[in-house]
């Protein structure tokens, strides 16, 4: 590794893997070339052998499982009752005959297209607040974190349907402006709200790393920009922002994703049936009452497919998209 | 990069295969059970409390202790997430040798051959032979009834006290008599205690059904009529809205919790629970709790009320201990020692001997259970049969109906029809 820092930074990045897996540049001897391909061989052998454990969990409990619920998904397969292949009949009826699915695509898309942007941007102000060099900021970046760690736990939510209960926290504060407020997760006008707020809350881990992002801009750029007389809005606008897309992109993606697939938060607070009235039935507790509650798992995995082709399409459009607004410095 | 991807599907691949392949043998081989020093054990497995949990335990330990060389492997779970493990082991044919299972699950579990008959196995001379026979699916003893239960009002006699009121006469009092006093008893109450506590539980429907001489289920599909369903929305809808109960947000945060219910909580007057849920209830409050017959529809006709087997054991068809396992229910069910360590937890016990046995001993609560039953013994309905396939869903549905209706999103007329056909669909 010495090697690396003794050498000037290198611009051609095949070199750059060529000395960090262990091969120096230079005059190679045939010996040398015999050694230094046993040695290859032998690393590589340990490294299959460090990632096999990886690699029989992925075929064994990620691939198998997966190809078989595609292929369920084309069947009405029920753990109890008799089934067979009804080929893309399940799709249809999700789309034509139940409302239900429906709903829960409402209730999951509502749910990530308010609370990721939300998150998103408290994230970055906090960020950008606690950049400026906070006395403690190792203590407000903990506490900020902390949520992200907690959100998706069942201690929270069970938490939250406290806080925003009848007798809740939220109702006890809004009591002091003489404001009377019933149970917030028992109405269904604003259970998913509740939700959406837990979401917002978690973000601690788009913020850290929203901060790492605003270390990686060179303080020069500023320094120039502050001399030519940009002011802080014009800076932040010029500077920060564009230099920062690639981080905004990558958390966008990786809350989206996410943000699809919530469940525990959904279960706890309504109780494992989207209660009320249906309003807080995410679209993964839909998958899960239609497998585990109706045993109809045939129906649940065509159910998840979709999921995984929504989420793909989303991303992918992510991606098409970035071209339009992300900056790389480094192209 | 593309040599690399090639050395490794030509070398690691093939290895992988052969891990897989041992992995998948040693899943499906699993362990059947049978040691070879000729010692069984039995895979049991139940939900429930922590209280459930020690008490089936010390019952197992006695039976073990009786029975050499029949070793007991516990795996209980939560009632969350049972239904879970216990199906997705019957699908992956790992199913647990004896098994606890209610009745709403208990028809599709038992018609899709999942369980073993128990008819010649499991003692049922002693047993309640109405509470047996919705064990039974076409003369078939699939399950053996752990014990008996009723679903009635009950009423926190500190609450009325308070508010200056007597109990009703049980015998006589109407639907209407429920709502007025309920609504009364929030009204000259403090601030947070309600009269009664809203219940969406289909027990419930089903008496409401039985007093206007509807079945619940008939011939595998719903026997109520929508109009009998229309009345009932309607009349949790009344309750809310003469304040009899919670307001709907209030009431759905409240849910069917028996721990966190407004009676156990000294928030209100009355609600309806199964009976052995007496102990819990009165235990949360510290107050004394009263078991009141169910209102009747004033038609003079059947009060509708119903015992019902609490839960059932059951053996799996492809347990290779049928008989051991049969033995051990056999203990649970007709064994006087069990009676007396298991008492009322799963239903007061059914079996008369055990019941002679252990009366005495029974917790106060439980005492209390048993006169009323047998107090009632006379006015209630037959058991249910082994409901239909897919009644395992229909709470649910009635939940949710009954949200729409709280919320003014359906009028009860246009959430009855969607229920009646929604079960329909569901049920088979």
């Amino acid at each position: 590794m010495t090697d690396i820092q003794e050498r000037p930074p290198q611009a051609d990045p095949a070199a750059a893997q060529a000395s960090a897996a262990g091969t120096p540049p230079g005059v190679v001897t045939g010996h040398h070339t015999a050694q230094i391909k046993k040695r290859r061989r032998k690393e590589a052998l340990i490294a299959h052998l460090f990632l096999a454990p990886w690699f029989v969990g992925l075929i064994a409990i990620t691939s198998i499982p997966l190809l078989a619920s595609l292929y369920l998904s084309f069947t009405d397969y029920h753990l109890i009752r008799d089934w067979g292949w009804v080929g893309f009949d399940n799709y249809r009826v999700m789309f034509t005959e139940d409302p239900r699915f429906i709903k829960a695509l409402t209730n999951t898309s509502i749910y990530v297209l308010v609370s990721v942007p939300l998150q998103l941007t408290f994230a970055l102000a906090l960020a950008l607040v606690l950049d400026r060099g906070v006395r403690g900021l190792s203590i407000y970046r903990s506490v900020y974190y902390l949520p992200s760690l907690l959100g998706s736990s069942v201690a929270i939510a069970i938490l939250w349907r406290k806080v925003f209960g009848a007798d809740g926290l939220f109702n006890g504060f809004l009591g002091l402006f003489g404001y009377e407020g019933t149970s917030w997760v028992g109405d269904p006008s604003t259970a998913l709200g509740t939700l959406v707020v837990l979401n917002v809350w978690t973000f601690g881990s788009p913020m850290v790393i929203f901060l790492a992002g605003l270390r990686q801009i060179p303080p020069s750029y500023y320094e120039a920009a502050s001399i030519d007389g940009a002011g802080t809005m014009r800076q932040f606008f010029s500077i920060t922002l564009p230099l920062l897309t690639p981080i905004i992109f990558f958390n966008l993606v990786l809350q989206l994703i996410g943000a699809f697939q919530s469940f525990t938060q959904a279960y706890v607070v309504s109780g494992g049936n989207g209660s009320p009235a249906d309003s807080t039935l995410f679209y993964t507790m839909y998958v899960y009452q239609k497998g585990f509650n109706s045993f109809e798992m045939g129906y649940a995995s065509a159910m998840a497919w979709v999921l995984v082709l929504i989420i793909a399409v989303l991303t992918a459009v992510n991606f098409l998209m970035s071209k339009y607004w992300v900056f790389y410095s480094d192209k | 990069m593309t040599t690399h991807t090639k050395r490794l599907t030509r070398r690691v691949l093939p290895a992988l295969a052969v891990v897989g392949a041992m992995t998948l043998t040693a899943c499906g081989g699993g362990d059947s059970g049978g040691g070879e020093d000729g010692d069984i054990t039995l895979r049991v497995a139940w939900w429930g409390s922590d209280h459930r949990q020690r008490i089936t335990e010390e019952a197992i330990a006695t039976f073990e202790e009786q029975n050499e060389g029949i070793k007991i492997q516990p795996e209980y779970s939560t009632f969350d997430s049972y239904y879970d493990q216990l199906t997705t082991q019957v699908a992956s044919n790992d199913a647990p040798d004896v098994f606890a299972i209610e009745i709403r699950r208990f028809g599709e579990l038992a018609r899709g051959g999942v369980m073993a008959d128990l008819g010649d196995k499991v003692d049922t001379g002693d047993l309640n032979e109405d509470l047996l026979e919705s064990g039974t699916i076409d003369g078939t003893q699939y399950g053996i009834p752990t014990g008996a239960n009723a679903f009635a009002v009950m009423a926190n006699t500190k609450v009325f006290e308070d508010a200056g009121l007597e109990l009703p006469d049980d015998t006589t009092w109407t639907w209407e008599e429920y709502l007025e006093l309920s609504a009364e008893l929030s009204d000259v109450s403090d601030s947070g205690i309600y009269g009664t506590q809203i219940s969406n539980n289909d027990a419930w429907l089903r008496v409401y059904a039985a007093q206007r001489g509807e079945e619940f289920y008939t011939d595998g599909q719903l026997g109520i009529t929508e109009e009998t369903v229309t009345d009932w929305f309607q009349y949790q809808l009344d309750q809310i809205e003469q304040g009899a109960s919670p307001d709907g947000p209030r009431s759905v945060e409240i849910g069917s919790n028996v721990e966190t219910s407004l009676i156990a909580t000294n928030s209100g007057g009355m609600g309806m629970w199964w009976t052995n849920q007496l102990g819990t209830l009165s235990s949360g409050s510290g107050e004394n709790v009263e078991l009141l017959r169910m209102p009747s529809a004033g038609n003079g006709g059947s009060g509708g009320m119903f015992l019902q087997p609490t839960m059932f054991w059951a053996v799996s068809g492809n347990s290779a201990q049928q008989d051991a396992a049969a033995k051990l229910i056999d203990f649970l069910v007709n064994d006087p020692e069990a009676g007396a360590i298991q008492g009322s937890d799963r239903g007061l016990p059914m079996n008369s001997s055990v019941l002679d046995a252990v009366r005495d001993e029974l917790p106060e609560e439980d005492q209390k259970s048993l006169a009323f039953l047998e107090d009632i013994s006379d006015e209630t309905d037959t058991p249910p049969t082994a409901l239909p396939s897919g009644a395992g869903e229909i709470p649910n549905l009635l939940t949710r109906y009954s949200e729409e209706v709280y919320f003014g999103r359906m009028t009860p007329a246009e959430a009855a029809a969607q229920f009646v056909s929604e079960a329909n669909g569901t049920l088979s």
